[in-house]
């Protein structure tokens, strides 16, 4: 059994006034292993944020199901997905959505505060990870202060800090410059040698080039995947490149 | 683009506003409604009234209160509207036409306001009338009127003022880079740092403050420390909000134990953050809250205390008293003439006449020192045996050289009494004044009653009496009026009294001053007096707290809309709802009820100051203030616990729209 299991999820979005209904995801199964980076490419409109906000157990699928870890996310009561989502799930966002009420020492920390960790297992935790990810020189500045780059370090160590099973990312470079990019691409690359499993939502080329696999999604489906195999980050570049191109001409699968 | 385009721009414009645009409308025709009474009130009042200069302080107040506050409205009302003026601009209307739909927007609000607020105005003006001529106990006229005047000035005001405002606004339009009205009011804010200088002016102001009003020792200055001590808290309370607040709460924050915990986690940290956009409005309230409290208790405490105060300073209807010229010849058989006048008139029953000394001294360790300050606490009596027996009982002798004394006051106790060079032996301490003996300032003064034995010991300290013999002794008539006679009658009659049988030229008495104080008079005087001061309390009062509601309900909104996103990030990460609900009612509640802690004692520590000067006032009982001051603080925390309700119902909603 994999890590991560999704099978057959189907979303269907009813409008409450009127009966037509727009069916975001068709039919979607893949699986993910432990030690896997993991991307999710299409066109906006294919559902791909739809599937993200699922596994984040923000939206609810419309039927089949998903396991992480062998526990079953699609059947987790109401009053223990908040603790699910804060104790199993990590999340880096496009725009940070770091609070700027807190300090960086203390965006990172609220996950363990809210899942009410005493003060000294904070510490412990919090020191090493803001020295993994070289920004505990910014621990006592506030997020309006420092760059996007480093607003997204902070944003990762936030998602890092309980551990969690999965790291669910949504375009976690589409606000940045280039430069900043690529720190970030190869600090998921880090963590994922770490151990840490990743799955990378993008419409970026160079950030899905990082992963070990790239699923493509269109209409609601996983309309083809691809392994890196023995190709190294230009390779894989060039070849999601064609695959892309390949897509949105003709629809043909190519392998 | 034609008008009727800009017209239907700008009406949509106040629909998609309603929620801000509603309160704002309500709270302009309450001022227009309060402007309009309070000024055609005041133009029907006799000019020289308590009333009217009590009405004219009420307009005063409103007007430059309507200004500020409509200033404050307007100003929030754009800080929320920029981002949507933004879009507009960057949809392709120029700014000019943006400024136009503006103006047309504006003019149309202002008109409502104007219109329905002045209908309102002169429906309400009958009833707020008939409310203030129930308190003054005066007739009221009862036809309708309008007061064109009244109508004028106040379309005067609340004109200059919206046009003031409009100004305002079509020059932030131009002034403004479109990006900026894109982002709006989303600049971020960074936090405040511990101003140690604000944080220490606050505690020292406020210390100041505080320490002058429970210091106040004398009566007569309490007024003028009043004001000073209230100017100073009021200036600390600011500093105290804008530094010693962000102090406090840093101090929290520093706690790493209390500060790593949920709700204090979320609410300190925002607290932090916001503190210098509220700290303003914060103080605000607080001292508005204040400014209620203390205008309600203290006027309904002396409506109320009334009655009690007139048993207090008079016993019968009317009370002559007069002090006699040194030129007169034989004046005791002339001063019983006039008595006997008194006494003859078929109207007049229940006479009493006696005669005593009534003057100002010092009296420390049983020593009297008359002097001519009225401020130096006490009122030393002086009378004979034989006068006081007209008025009561004396179970006791006195010999020569011996007094009986009666002292209100706490004073060492000895067995001699000396009035200025005069030294006599105390026989007896006497429990209770006799009922025609009192002091009418008993609550600024200590009274000092001394008994002597005759007229001998009489003259004497007349002889040693300072101003000159002829201010030494008041002659007294008291009296009651025949009950035939109305109260209006009776106070014609009194004053027709004194001007046949003391103040005539048939009369061979000379007299140097005569004073009549008539029941009905002070009744009426009183009545006018602490009703309209009443009216003018629950005016101000009306005034003040819809200035609170609107303070608190625009700072909900605009809090809510900054908090919307920052509570969305914080589900996301992993916070539940049941925890959003409490960590925002938690944080409301302190915002809501701070101000009101910090007015609370602030009002009770003014309570003492407030009673001296209350005393001074006649109050008749100053512990009643106590329970008034309570009674107010119940009723205000019950209208601001239902706007708590309200307002954090509002803040709710806008949190939790996606």
């Amino acid at each position: 059994m994999s890590f991560l299991e999704v099978n057959n999820v189907k979303k269907i979005y009813t409008s409450r006034f009127n009966s037509n209904k727009v069916e975001a995801l068709t039919n979607i199964s893949f699986s993910v292993e432990k030690d896997e980076f993991v991307a999710i490419m299409g066109e906006s409109g294919s559902g791909k944020t739809t599937l993200l906000n699922i596994l984040a157990t923000l939206d609810s699928a419309t039927s089949g199901e998903i396991k992480l870890n062998g526990a079953n996310i699609t059947s987790i009561s109401e009053r223990d997905i908040v603790a699910f989502r804060r104790e199993k799930l990590g999340f880096v966002f496009q725009d940070f959505n770091l609070l700027n009420t807190f300090s960086n020492k203390d965006n990172v920390l609220l996950p363990l505060v809210l899942a009410k960790k005493s003060v000294n297992k904070m510490q412990e935790a919090l020191l090493p990870l803001l020295n993994s990810l070289d920004i505990a020189h910014l621990q006592d500045k506030f997020p309006y202060e420092i760059s996007g780059g480093q607003k997204q370090r902070v944003a990762i160590a936030r998602a890092l800090i309980s551990n969690p099973d999965i790291i669910l990312a949504d375009e976690p470079t589409g606000a940045l410059d280039s430069k900043s990019s690529d720190q970030i691409l190869n600090l998921f690359k880090d963590i994922n040698k770490a151990g840490q499993c990743i799955l990378m939502v993008t419409h970026s080329i160079k950030a899905a080039s990082m992963a070990n696999r790239i699923l493509f999604i269109k209409d609601g489906e996983v309309y083809h995947q691809l392994y890196r195999g023995s190709m190294n980050n230009d390779e894989l570049y060039n070849t999601i490149s064609n695959t892309l191109s390949s897509i949105s001409t003709q629809g043909n699968t190519y392998e | 683009m034609n008008k009727s385009f800009y017209t239907s721009l700008a009406l949509s414009n106040i629909r998609k506003n309603s929620l801000t645009y509603i309160p704002y409308i309500i709270v302009n025709i309450g001022l227009i409604i309060l402007m309009y009474n309070a000024f055609s009130l005041t133009l029907e009042m006799d000019q020289e009234s308590n009333t009217r200069m009590f009405l004219t302080l009420s307009y005063v107040i409103t007007g430059i209160f309507s200004i500020i506050f409509i200033i404050y409205a307007n100003s929030f009302l754009i800080k929320r509207r920029k981002k949507e003026l933004g879009l507009f601009h960057i949809l392709g209307m120029e700014k000019k036409h943006i400024a136009k739909t503006m103006t047309i927007e504006h003019i149309l609000v202002s008109i409502v306001n104007l219109f329905i607020g002045l209908i309102l105005a002169v429906v309400s003006s009958k009833l707020i009338s008939l409310v203030l001529y129930k308190l003054i106990q005066m007739e009221p006229s009862y036809d309708f009127f309008i007061s064109s005047i009244s109508l004028k000035y106040t379309i005067a005001l609340f004109s200059a003022v919206y046009l003031l405002i409009l100004i305002v606004n079509i020059f932030q339009v131009y002034r403004v880079k479109p990006i900026d009205l894109l982002r709006g009011s989303e600049v971020g804010e960074k936090e405040p740092k511990i101003n140690w200088v604000t944080t220490l002016l606050g505690i020292i102001f406020i210390g100041i403050g505080y320490f002058l009003a429970l210091s106040v020792k004398h009566i007569m200055t309490a007024l003028a420390v009043f004001m000073l001590a209230a100017i100073l808290v009021i200036i600390g309370t600011y500093f105290l909000f804008t530094g010693t607040s962000v102090a406090i709460l840093k101090l929290m924050k520093s706690n790493k134990k209390f500060y790593y915990q949920t709700s204090h986690f979320i609410n300190i940290s925002s607290m932090i953050y916001r503190m210098k956009q509220n700290a303003a409005s914060l103080a605000n309230i607080c001292i508005i809250t204040s400014m209620i409290l203390v205008s309600i208790s203290t006027t309904f405490c002396l409506y109320m205390d009334m009655e009690a105060q007139i048993n207090n300073r008079v016993v019968t209807d009317t009370l002559v008293s007069f002090q006699i010229d040194d030129s007169n010849e034989e004046p005791d058989l002339l001063v019983a003439d006039v008595y006997d006048s008194f006494r003859e008139d078929a109207l007049i029953q229940d006479l009493i006449t006696f005669e005593y000394s009534k003057q100002s001294a010092t009296f420390d360790d049983f020593n009297v020192v008359y002097t001519n300050e009225f401020s130096e606490q006490t009122l030393a009596i002086v009378i004979t045996m034989d006068e006081l027996k007209k008025i009561s009982d004396v179970p006791y002798l006195l010999a020569k050289d011996e007094v009986a004394v009666y002292y209100s006051g706490e004073s060492k106790k000895t067995d001699t009494l000396s009035i200025q060079e005069n030294h006599f032996k105390v026989k007896k301490e006497i429990e209770e004044l006799p009922k025609y003996i009192f002091n009418e300032f008993h609550n600024s003064t200590e009274t000092l009653f001394v008994v002597v034995k005759d007229t001998e010991a009489y003259n004497k300290i007349e002889a040693v009496y300072p101003n000159g013999p002829e201010y030494f002794s008041t002659y007294n008539v008291f009296y009651n009026l025949d009950n035939s006679l109305s109260d209006a009658e009776k106070i014609i009659y009194s004053n027709n009294n004194r001007t046949n049988y003391i103040e005539n030229d048939n009369v061979p008495l000379k007299v140097n001053s005569t004073l009549i104080s008539s029941k009905q008079e002070l009744e009426v005087m009183l009545i006018e007096m602490y009703g309209s001061l009443l009216f003018l309390g629950c005016f101000l009062g009306f005034l003040f707290i819809m200035m609170i509601v609107l303070i608190i309900y625009y700072k909900q909104i605009n809090e809510g809309h900054d908090d919307r996103e920052r509570y969305q990030i914080m589900q996301k990460v992993g916070l539940s709802k049941r925890e959003i609900k409490k960590a925002i009612s938690s944080q409301i509640l302190m915002i809501f009820f701070i101000p009101v802690i910090v007015a609370t004692i602030h009002v009770v520590v003014a309570c003492p100051i407030i009673i001296k000067i209350l005393a001074m006032m006649g109050l008749s009982d100053p512990n009643m203030f106590y329970s008034f001051m309570f009674a107010s603080l119940i009723v205000f925390i019950t209208i601001y616990g239902i706007i708590y309700a309200l307002t954090a119902r509002t803040y709710y909603k806008i949190v939790n729209t996606k």
